[in-house]
């Protein structure tokens, strides 16, 4: 009986964690999908994300309305610091990323530099003590104790809220011409371009939206946790765990992932160095194949 | 035929083993003698330098591609067809020289504004979006569009019924005519003036690459002009009303395609023999 309910309270705990691991970890697959590159900032990114909702929630102030526990404004200041996180994360890319002419792991080794950055900056202005939302920490519901699950209604407000996400973008990418053109994108840039797709305009629609859910998880983990300027580099590696199929090695080397310069460089082939490379089932094999949430 | 018998009498000796560069100072001679363009060329390449890279492929060509025909390019590997194609739809910048559509130089302008002036583009492979279904990846054809896709997709599922039946499916549960079929009405739901196709029975059984010609004549009975690449040079030719042969990025003959079929150095040299 011991063993059911630990496992009950594990699992209630496991879901809220989740409800905030999934958001970072959305967005790094669709930077993936789309950019070509294993972004290791996307943590440092959610730290952002986490602090500028810390600074619009201190200075909007909490209101007196409130949905499960949490004030209304902390919402508000959760889709502005969403927004200023897809604004840092869209300035970077076009600064940083955008104007190197690196393959897939150069990209990443310069994300390793961008989340140095991102993290000193915010350990500049806010230092490395922990600080806390300024919200009323919450007994666990009564009700749900009876059944050994210790969750407040604050952590029911973020599984909700990661829910309503999630769906959100489901939406966005199977409904709407956005979805289906950043899907297309993904699966072959070269088509996309080839069938009109403006492609510049879908990456930079993905990095808005993959910084934008990474921005909101950040705030959520300030919230179930505390911040500190670690709490994102913390979580990389778990956020990269549902990621699907990350590797970049499939993908083929000749190919340029700028979509401006995205050719073929016949004659320059990478050698693999010896290493196995999986090979996709004949008649599936696409050039610069990434795989990732949209594909 | 008139430039293209120029053409063919300005025959290159394709045996002599030259280097890219004489090639190129080859083909400027030949090119000399064909380089009248008709006033009713919808695309033109006229003293095309480009490849890829540091690495040059095609030398001073220049063709053209008048309304409402075929024209198919042959010639062997590493001839550079497929690099004319791609310089065509600005996957590529020519070096020198220019292309032009309806008389503007499109040489550089990036795909999806190609796309826009009504050029269309199917490569050889990997031409489908497989993991969007068939009606998505019409849909994405035809992206560039303002107007309601309806009509021209409704229009495209009759003409290709397979298509239709398939319509929720993912492409790449395709075939591979299938999916060349599907690749080819992607490109029309633009409406394309002109069509350049890649290699359009690469990997397909003898029946299924006839099939696909057939599509092919049929795309060309909606007034799209096309432009082909193909290394089924007997097959190409027979459904093209011209021909290009080209080989170490220039062209070497050039003619109607009847002809081009009954020349005997053509066809010991390109043809099998």
């Amino acid at each position: 009986m011991a063993v059911t309910e630990q496992f009950i309270r594990l699992a209630a705990d496991g879901v809220v964690y989740s409800s905030i691991i999934v958001l970072g970890s959305i967005g790094l697959s669709l930077i993936y999908s789309i950019a070509g590159f294993a972004n290791f900032a996307h943590g440092d990114t959610m730290t952002v994300g986490a602090y500028a909702t810390l600074v619009i929630f201190g200075v909007v102030g909490g209101t007196s309305m409130s949905v499960l526990g949490l004030p209304v404004s902390f919402f508000l200041a959760l889709l502005l610091g969403a927004a200023v996180t897809a604004v840092v994360a869209l300035l970077t890319e076009r600064l940083v990323y955008k104007p190197l002419d690196v393959g897939p792991i150069g990209l990443l080794i310069t994300s390793i530099g961008v989340a140095f950055v991102y993290r000193a900056l915010v350990q500049i202005r806010f230092s490395a003590d922990s600080r806390r939302y300024d919200i009323q920490a919450l007994r666990p519901i009564d009700w749900l104790l009876e059944y050994n699950i210790a969750v407040t209604e604050h952590e029911v407000a973020m599984v909700a809220s990661a829910i309503v996400l999630v769906v959100g973008l489901h939406l966005l990418l199977q409904h709407t011409d956005l979805g289906r053109k950043m899907r297309a994108t993904a699966d072959n840039p070269s088509l996309a371009r080839a069938s009109g797709i403006r492609v510049r305009r879908i990456e930079l629609w993905t990095w808005i939206i993959g910084a934008g859910l990474a921005g909101a998880g950040g705030a959520f983990l300030g919230l179930f946790n505390q911040l500190i300027p670690r709490m994102g580099f913390n979580l990389l590696l778990v956020i990269f765990v549902p990621h699907r199929d990350g590797r970049p090695t499939d993908a083929d080397p000749d190919v340029d992932r700028h979509p401006d310069r995205q050719r073929v460089r016949e004659g320059t082939r990478v050698p693999h160095h010896g290493r196995r490379v999986a090979r996709p089932a004949p008649g599936d094999r696409r050039r610069g194949r990434r795989r990732g949430w949209l594909t | 035929m008139s430039d293209a018998s120029d053409a063919t009498g300005g025959k290159a000796d394709t045996t002599e083993q030259q280097g890219n560069e004489s090639a190129g100072q080859q083909g400027n001679e030949s090119a000399g003698e064909q380089a009248t363009i008709p006033d009713d060329a919808v695309l033109e390449l006229e003293s095309v330098d480009s490849g890829y890279g540091e690495v040059q492929v095609l030398y001073d060509l220049t063709m053209h591609l008048r309304g409402e025909e075929i024209i198919c390019l042959i010639g062997p590997n590493g001839a550079g067809k497929s690099t004319v194609l791609k310089t065509a739809f600005g996957m590529l910048t020519p070096w020198t020289g220019s292309v032009r559509y309806h008389g503007e130089d499109i040489g550089g302008m990036a795909p999806e504004d190609i796309v826009r002036k009504g050029i269309g583009y199917v490569p050889q492979t990997e031409n489908v979006f497989g993991s969007l279904t068939i009606d998505e990846n019409l849909r994405m054809g035809g992206t560039a569009r303002d107007d309601d896709l309806g009509p021209i997709l409704e229009q495209l599922y009759d003409r290709f019924p397979l298509l239709q039946d398939k319509r929720r499916e993912k492409a790449r549960n395709l075939s591979g005519g299938q999916r060349q079929v599907l690749a080819l009405a992607r490109a029309l739901v633009m409406e394309p003036d002109v069509l350049l196709i890649d290699e359009p029975s690469a990997g397909l059984a003898p029946n299924t690459a006839d099939e696909v010609f057939a599509d092919i004549r049929t795309v060309n009975d909606m007034d799209t002009a096309i432009m082909m690449v193909e290394q089924n040079a007997v097959k190409g030719l027979e459904i093209s009303d011209r021909g290009y042969v080209l080989d170490q990025g220039t062209v070497r003959f050039e003619d109607q395609a009847d002809d081009l079929l009954d020349n005997d150095e053509v066809v010991e040299l390109y043809l099998g023999g």
